[in-house]
């Protein structure tokens, strides 16, 4: 304990030097050297109370009263041990829930949240299958989210095609990608992924700010290259959601037309995270699922057993790229336009820190990680504004102290490896 | 074209040595560190606050730029090795020993955390270097000298010169010193480095202040390069020195100064054949050649996998 306490105050005394020269000292060519003492005052003060955190929870997980053993609290309130059907029906249940949600009156802003949530969960679930099962490290899933958006924009704009075959052709262009982008970083160690993903993200974002020709570059698509024609009548859902102003006939004021494409698209994002779950579920349990858990635990031992570790790598990969690219229909047709700013690398390092915070390997967890970290600093927001400024740095801090304290995550199962 | 291909050498040379922090310390302990390049950034703003302090306080009109320069320097180079050091000691060293996947993630944690840090505290528009300060003008701000076709700025000489320095500095520290002799062996293997004496927490911790120190010169040179420091510019330069490590042979001390050199010129032939825009996208492009053509980069060996 007293180690604990000393160990605490020299982290923190060492937080104030080290934020010292960078946070405090200011240097101005007209007004020499100031020091203003707040910001290092202030850090030293967070890492004590972060570091106090930290390792009470350290404390906790020694003495095996894990509190924020999420895992085991859901297994006895929804009933793990039960038979299967008690589970289908809580599940069924909630689904319902959230599905009715919006004919109970859930005001707009809620719509909105929620259904930004739900994209986000698909996107984090689909990358669970890389992360969490593989174990792979995936630095620039954004872009696949942004070529899944873009895809569907382009061919929906420029060559006006059907809703109904644009939404597949956005997952199958991701998924296209994720396997030009994997075949060569995955044949080699797995943190090569990392570093090529990190890149694409970057590579995808320049591409789509310097071809404006195209894309509209920051200017959004559709900017005002083709004006007006963005949300034309495509098929039968399509024209619910892309020109409700004129859907059968029918007209309606400039408010109801935003309350009802936020609607439309909540029931389509909840649609696809549900039909999303099912097939990661199905995935995990398959051969290729179990695979890809042999894999992450051990990767020489998986191949030692006769699998072709290349080949496994890349189906997870592919079809987290597939997910990705599938909700960025989402955002594209409820925003009614995309620009690249929206997929930058801190989307990237939000959608990992969802999959880390939730547990690696959990479907579950991805879920509620999503909904953690996507909807607590907007709710927080109302109060504390600067709460959405200060939220990146706050989940650097959260992933790198989940990795050493509690590396399964929230809902992750004990599949702690020994000292390699 | 000549000019350009001067222009990449340059910028090469400061590339190879925030490749050299990478390789360092993936050779010893086969982990990308994703914070590398928030430690060139760290770097850059506390050279370039020092600068700019030492114009406001009339010390540049006193001494000249390149004692303020080189006491810039020296700054960054402590407190980045500072921050290299505790990084290591805060985040790394209880995840050694883990499955790799949770240093990869804690690496990136840091690295958006030291990010936003100085973006919230600094602000996030850049600083500038005092480049229009009537003492810069007289010593570096000359003009160019004409060789032939090629321009050159008297920065130009100073950066090359520096980078040349550090490289022999290092190159010689590690083949020739006791520690450099303890490092080598810790890459080859840390078990046995271990069992025949040698501290291999310390040769660590060594590792990574020297990279970090490292690093902090190429952000002050990078800063006077630009003009200016800006909290996100340890991201871009370091995904381009880690491209440079990976394309000399990653954990591979010389082909990292071979790859950074040969990254910059490969930028500037793009940028003379290609144009400006993708500036951003060549370094990816030559990434994911040299993964497919030649994984194990110019001068490394393939080592076979450690069970």
């Amino acid at each position: 304990m007293r180690d604990r306490i000393v160990r605490l105050l020299v982290a923190t005394l060492a937080a104030f030097l080290l934020a010292l020269p960078v946070a405090s000292l200011r240097g101005n060519s007209s007004t020499g050297f100031t020091i203003v003492w707040t910001p290092a005052f202030v850090t030293a003060a967070m890492v004590l109370v972060g570091g106090a955190i930290l390792f009470a929870a350290v404390e906790a997980q020694r003495r095996g009263t894990a509190f924020w053993d999420a895992r085991a609290a859901t297994d006895s309130a929804v009933g793990r041990r039960r038979p299967c059907a008690a589970q289908a029906w809580t599940l069924g249940v909630l689904v319902a829930t959230v599905a009715a949600l919006p004919l109970l009156g859930l005001p707009g802003a809620w719509t909105k949240l929620l259904l930004e949530t739900m994209v986000f969960a698909t996107i984090a679930v689909g990358l669970q299958i890389t992360i969490g099962m593989a174990g792979l490290l995936v630095l620039g899933h954004a872009a696949f989210w942004a070529v899944g958006a873009y895809t569907f924009g382009l061919l929906t704009v420029h060559q006006g095609w059907n809703f109904w075959i644009a939404f597949p052709a956005a997952g199958v262009a991701a998924a296209l990608t994720g396997l030009v982008i994997g075949l060569p970083a995955l044949r080699l160690r797995g943190d090569y992924l990392a570093v090529v993903t990190l890149g694409f993200g970057e590579a995808v974002r320049w591409v789509i700010k310097n071809e404006q020709d195209v894309t509209g570059g920051d200017a959004n698509l559709p900017g005002n290259i083709v004006p007006g024609s963005f949300r034309k009548p495509m098929g039968a859902l399509g024209e619910w959601l892309w020109q409700p102003a004129a859907v059968d006939g029918r007209t309606f004021e400039p408010g109801t037309v935003q309350a009802l494409i936020d609607r439309e698209c909540y029931w389509f994002a909840l649609v696809l995270l549900v039909v999303c779950v099912a097939c990661v579920h199905l995935l995990a349990k398959s051969r290729v699922g179990r695979a890809l858990f042999a894999l992450r635990e051990d990767e020489t031992a998986a191949k030692c057993m006769g699998i072709d570790t290349t080949r496994v790598k890349l189906v997870a990969f592919m079809a987290s790229a597939l997910w990705a690219g599938l909700a960025g229909v989402v955002p594209a047709v409820h925003r009614g336009s995309i620009n690249p700013e929206m997929f930058d690398f801190n989307t990237s390092v939000l959608f990992v820190a969802m999959v880390v915070l939730g547990g690696l390997g959990s479907i579950t967890g991805s879920i509620v990680g999503a909904a953690l970290l996507w909807m607590l600093p907007a709710l927080l927001a109302n109060w504390f504004p600067e709460v959405q400024e200060y939220r990146y740095l706050f989940f650097g801090a959260l992933m790198a102290a989940m990795m050493v304290v509690r590396p399964e995550g929230l809902f992750g199962g004990a599949r702690r490896k020994g000292a390699a | 074209m000549l000019q350009n291909l001067w222009n990449g050498l340059v910028q090469g040379g400061i590339y190879a040595i925030v490749a050299l922090g990478y390789t360092m310390v993936y050779g010893i302990l086969l982990l990308i560190n994703f914070a590398h390049g928030e430690v060139l950034m760290i770097g850059a703003y506390t050279g370039v606050a020092t600068l700019a302090g030492c114009a406001g306080t009339g010390a540049m009109e006193a001494v000249g730029f390149m004692p303020c320069l080189a006491m810039a320097i020296i700054g960054a180079t402590c407190v980045s090795a500072a921050y290299g050091f505790a990084i290591e000691r805060a985040v790394y060293r209880p995840l050694r020993g883990a499955p790799s996947l949770s240093p990869l993630i804690g690496a990136i944690g840091v690295s958006m955390v030291l990010q936003n840090y100085v973006m919230r505290t600094q602000g996030a528009s850049p600083i500038y270097a005092p480049m229009s300060h009537p003492a810069y003008v007289a010593s570096l701000g000359a003009s160019n000298w004409d060789i032939g076709p090629v321009s050159i700025a008297p920065l130009d000489l100073v950066v090359l010169v520096v980078c040349v320095a550090l490289m022999a500095g290092l190159w010689m520290f590690v083949q020739r010193t006791r520690t450099g002799t303890a490092m080598r062996a810790t890459s080859q293997d840390r078990v046995m480095a271990g069992l025949v004496g040698i501290d291999v927490n310390r040769v660590i911790s060594v590792t990574f202040v020297i990279g970090s120190a490292l690093a902090a010169v190429a952000g002050v040179l990078l800063a006077l390069f630009n003009t200016q420091a800006k909290y996100d510019m340890g991201f871009t330069s370091g995904m381009k020195a880690f491209t440079a490590a990976v394309l000399g042979g990653i954990g591979n001390v010389p082909g990292a100064m071979l790859g950074g050199v040969l990254l910059g010129v490969a930028e500037a032939v793009g940028i003379q054949l290609l144009g400006a825009e993708y500036k951003e996208v060549y370094s990816f492009v030559i990434l994911l050649a040299v993964l497919i053509v030649r994984p194990k980069g110019i001068l490394g060996e393939r080592v076979a996998e450690k069970v």
